[in-house]
């Protein structure tokens, strides 16, 4: 039997997980709504599903239980029982059994547990067989020692407003809850999701990027045909204006037209063939991208219950709101999320809603609402947390932030609600006088900002007399990021944008020293700034940097910002983020990875860890090496075009050229080189001879005859070393003739230096 | 459009081919070895082909910062993996590309899809099929020499050429990630 990786007991874990998480949400709305006997089957087939699963690997312990949960539920649907709270617990509590034993890391471990909590299984077991109970037989299902005071039964809501008040919830909702959802007796598992393992997904990810730039590829194959044609078209009219006529001449203008419909039919056929391609690929990458998100509702499976359970407790009575449930999340940030979530909502029972009483007494309903919802915004993640309770008492917050010797009475004064908030957030701060046993077990607010922190996200809070609300901004996905593209050390490099201040470009006079460390005002800002090559120690490798312009990229970190000096910009992208090889350990300032359109790979820089490590160095002493060469602007260097159709023989020349000091620029070929020349003023062009569209031969003669080019030195480097050869490119204009042999003995680079002189 | 592996056929393997296949057929069919042969610099070096993920084209290679150790080039993008790119001549001191030559070079994906390592050969003419009796021990200098590659010397159509150990060579590698 293939499990595709999984063993019997993953799976019995996954099963007990998901129908506990049905058995925690359909208790909890049945508690509410007790006479509804439609609301009991989702229940019962849980417990009986669970029960078969224990079955399956024999681990009878939990088969009893289950089959206990499932009996008590019976009765519960034939009326011979009623929910009461204490019931309630009792089902509860069994389910959290199942699921401690589901939390086991193998079956071995299940079983020894099984063995150590056999009495406490078999009391449980024994408890929920045990029939109604004299207090829970009063018919009206009146709550046995309630703990809230009881709302009118008419004012309680529908367990499916309680459990999920989104508008359409087309997810089929695990506690059958909805009418529509328990009228069918077979409904479909929750999420209709199936197991597949991350590596597998990760996999199809990275292979669907891939089909995505070989799709595109076909790109080079439609311009080669687009050439033929026009070629063919200019063989076509010179067959028509030639002045002869004869059979012959016939024959072949049938061949040329002929090859024309031919030509026409494969170039639209290449044409749609990629624009197919190009679609279908990008469609998949799309889908193995979103592949990656779950639905927010995954990360408030344990709320219901939580928020029953705690205010039972706390004798508060709480209606609890989850909207967005739909709202595609990144699984990565949902998983992290949870516990966040969780805090947040076991600070607003604890500290923001009031007690039923104090309620009433402040003209509200005794009943609070407490909702819990996800939405996009602007692009981002937007996860709010808001109740109707008393609001954030500010005399008290900053009587405390006083007392705690964070700020002056003056100050503390002075604050406005922002700055006060932001209190809340700080390790070992908590407002509640007395550490409870809720909310105040040493994690604390800190712990949602340094959640959304850690994503890129912000946590804001607003509150009134009428409630407090925390939102959460976070990330969509953390699988794609909007990245600022820069070039440093001639390589591409990128910083996601969330995390940079500006991007500026400031002349180079405009470098200040202060101490002997460079600085620029950037809007007015006084910005220190440092070297990126430096900072990643990519030394020997002269980058683009003398120009008249320096590119600055401001980032902050810690409430300090520093500039970072980067060859230059290269625009922005979306960039789908790559895990870098774990082989490699941790690498210093680089977070990530990503295979951009064209298929090479770039490097996502860590902001935070770059501001944070030039900090550092700054203080041991050892950034100062080029902080001078940045403000005396040194001597102008000299750029260079090189014109070559192999990748090695221009990678070669290039860092050589790169290596004597020189600004260099690449072509693929002629037509290439010749369109560079129109952008930049180049200083030396070197060529190769062979290459598509446009030879070497045909490029000296045109810059020999354009009066814009004609006085610019070009150096010729080929394979052919045959006097003949040599001739004609001295013939068309070239300055020096050299073969690749000439790159083993210094030759390439002498008779550079001696043309830019 | 040339094939991946495809180049013009050196005289002396059309000889040595054409010898072979006049050869009255060997009845007792030898175990033989499958090896992928790639030139690295100077060096012919035969590759167990069951260790070796892919051979592709020549890609951009880019640097990780800090990664300074020799041996280490840096990483690349091969199939929509992200792999890390060893320099082996470098790694094994032998002297540098001549670029001339490199025409045919090829980016050589060894290891496992799960931890692959690539290296640039200057030159991988296909795989061949070794009988396992043909391989010759290595000399003494190299077999004592820390961190050797090699197994043994193996005799190819495009002269000798040292048979590499793939876990020898997989130590190596991972040191220079290190």
């Amino acid at each position: 039997m293939d499990l595709g990786g999984f063993s019997m007991f993953d799976l019995f874990r996954t099963e007990v997980q998901q129908h506990c998480a049905a058995l925690a949400d359909g208790l909890v709305a049945l508690e509410r709504h007790a006479s509804d006997p439609k609301m009991v089957e989702p229940l019962m087939r849980a417990a009986h599903s669970i029960k078969g699963a224990a079955r399956i690997i024999n681990l009878d312990g939990a088969v009893q239980l289950a089959h206990a949960m499932e009996e008590c539920l019976v009765r519960i649907q034939r009326g011979a029982e009623v929910p009461v709270p204490s019931r309630i617990d009792d089902l509860l509590k069994g389910s959290d059994l199942l699921l401690s034993l589901a939390d086991r890391a193998s079956e071995a471990d299940a079983r020894n547990w099984l063995e150590h909590q056999a009495p406490v299984i078999a009391a449980r077991a024994a408890s929920l067989n045990q029939p109604a109970r004299a207090t829970t037989l009063a018919p009206t299902g009146a709550v046995e020692a309630p703990l809230i005071p009881a709302p009118p039964q008419g004012v309680s809501l529908t367990p499916a407003q309680v459990i999920a008040a989104s508008p359409s919830p087309s997810r089929v909702d695990p506690t059958g809850g909805g009418p529509s959802a328990s009228t069918s007796s077979a409904s479909p598992p929750p999420t209709g999701g199936v197991l597949v393992a991350a590596a597998s997904l990760e996999r199809l990810l990275q292979l669907s990027g891939e089909s995505l730039i070989e799709a595109r590829r076909l790109q080079s194959i439609r311009r080669t045909l687009a050439r033929a044609k026009i070629a063919q078209r200019t063989l076509g009219d010179a067959l028509d204006s030639l002045e002869v006529s004869g059979r012959r001449v016939g024959d072949a203008k049938q061949a040329v037209a002929l090859s024309r419909s031919a030509l026409d039919d494969a170039l639209s056929q290449v044409e749609d063939h990629l624009r197919r391609g190009e679609e279908l690929a990008s469609a998949l990458h799309h889908e193995a991208v979103a592949s990656r998100m779950r639905p927010f509702g995954d990360a408030c499976g344990g709320l219901p219950r939580s928020v029953r359970d705690l205010a039972r407790t706390l004798g508060k009575d709480v209606r609890l709101v989850i909207s967005g449930e739909q709202v595609p999340v990144d699984r990565e940030i949902l998983r992290q999320l949870e516990a966040p979530l969780g805090h947040l909502v076991r600070n607003a029972i604890d500290h923001g809603i009031e007690n039923p009483r104090d309620r009433m007494a402040a003209g509200k309903t005794a009943q609070a609402t407490l909702s819990v919802e996800a939405r996009h915004h602007a692009g981002s993640l937007l996860v709010e947390v808001r109740e109707d309770g008393r609001g954030i008492d500010r005399d008290n917050l900053r009587a405390r932030i006083i007392s705690k010797g964070l700020a002056t009475v003056e100050l503390a004064a002075a604050m406005d609600d922002a700055e006060l908030f932001d209190f809340l957030f700080l390790p070992g701060f908590s407002t509640a006088t007395q550490v409870t046993d809720i909310s105040g077990r040493g994690v604390g607010l800190d712990v949602v900002q340094s959640m959304a922190h850690a994503v890129g996200g912000s946590v804001e809070v607003r509150s009134s007399g009428r409630g407090t609300t925390f939102s959460l901004r976070l990330p969509v996905t953390l699988s794609v990021v909007r990245a600022a593209l820069v070039s440093i050390a001639g390589e591409t490099y990128a910083l996601a944008l969330a995390r940079l201040e500006r991007i500026d470009r400031i002349a180079r006079t405009e470098v200040k020293t202060i101490e002997g460390r460079p600085a620029a005002i950037i809007h007015g800002d006084i910005v220190g700034l440092v070297h990126a090559r430096e900072l990643l120690e990519l030394k020997g490798t002269p980058g683009d940097d003398q120009g008249e312009d320096l590119a600055i990229v401001s980032m902050q970190g810690g409430g300090r910002t520093v500039g970072l000096i980067v060859d230059s910009f290269l625009g922005e992208e979306d960039l789908v983020i790559r895990r870098l090889d774990s082989r490699l350990g941790d690498v210093p300032h680089v977070d990530a990875a990503s295979i951009r359109e064209n298929g090479d790979l770039l490097l996502i820089l860590d902001a935070d860890d770059l501001v944070q490590s030039t900090l550092q160095l700054l203080e041991q002493g050892q950034l100062r090496g080029e902080s001078g060469r940045i403000v005396s602007g040194a001597r102008k260097q000299r750029r260079i075009l090189v014109v070559e159709d192999s990748l090695t023989v221009r990678e070669v020349e290039r860092h050589m050229l790169l290596r004597a000091g020189y600004l260099v620029d690449t072509a693929v070929d002629g037509v290439d080189g010749w369109n560079a020349l129109q952008k930049l003023k180049y200083d030396l062009i070197v060529s190769d001879v062979d290459m598509p569209r446009m030879t070497g031969i045909e490029l000296v003669r045109r810059v020999r005859g354009d009066r814009r080019f004609e006085s610019i030195p070009v150096v010729i480097v080929s394979y052919k070393d045959r006097e003949e050869d040599r001739r004609a490119g001295m013939e068309a204009g070239a300055s020096a003739y050299l073969t690749k042999g000439s790159f083993q003995d210094h030759s390439f680079l002498q008779t550079i230096a001696d043309l830019v002189g | 459009m040339s094939r991946l592996l495809s180049r013009p056929a050196l005289a002396a393997t059309v000889a040595a081919a054409t010898k072979a296949s006049a050869q009255p057929r060997n009845l007792r069919r030898e175990a033989q070895s499958n090896l992928l042969l790639v030139r690295c610099a100077t060096e012919w070096f035969a590759l167990p082909a069951d260790c070796v993920v892919h051979v592709s084209r020549v890609a951009k290679v880019h640097m990780l910062p800090h990664r300074t150790k020799l041996g280490f080039r840096g990483m690349t993008a091969l199939s929509g993996a992200i792999v890390p790119v060893i320099d082996l001549a470098a790694l094994l001191g032998l002297a540098p590309t001549d670029p001339a030559r490199a025409r045919n070079a090829r980016m050589v994906t060894v290891g496992t899809a799960q931890a692959p390592f690539a290296f640039e050969a200057d030159e991988v003419p296909g795989v061949y099929a070794i009988a396992r009796s043909a391989i010759q021990p290595l000399p003494v200098t190299v077999e004592s020499a820390p961190g050797r590659i090699s197994a043994g010397i193996v005799t190819t159509p495009h002269g000798s050429a040292s048979l590499v150990d793939s876990e020898r060579l997989f130590a190596e590698f991972r040191r220079v990630l290190e």
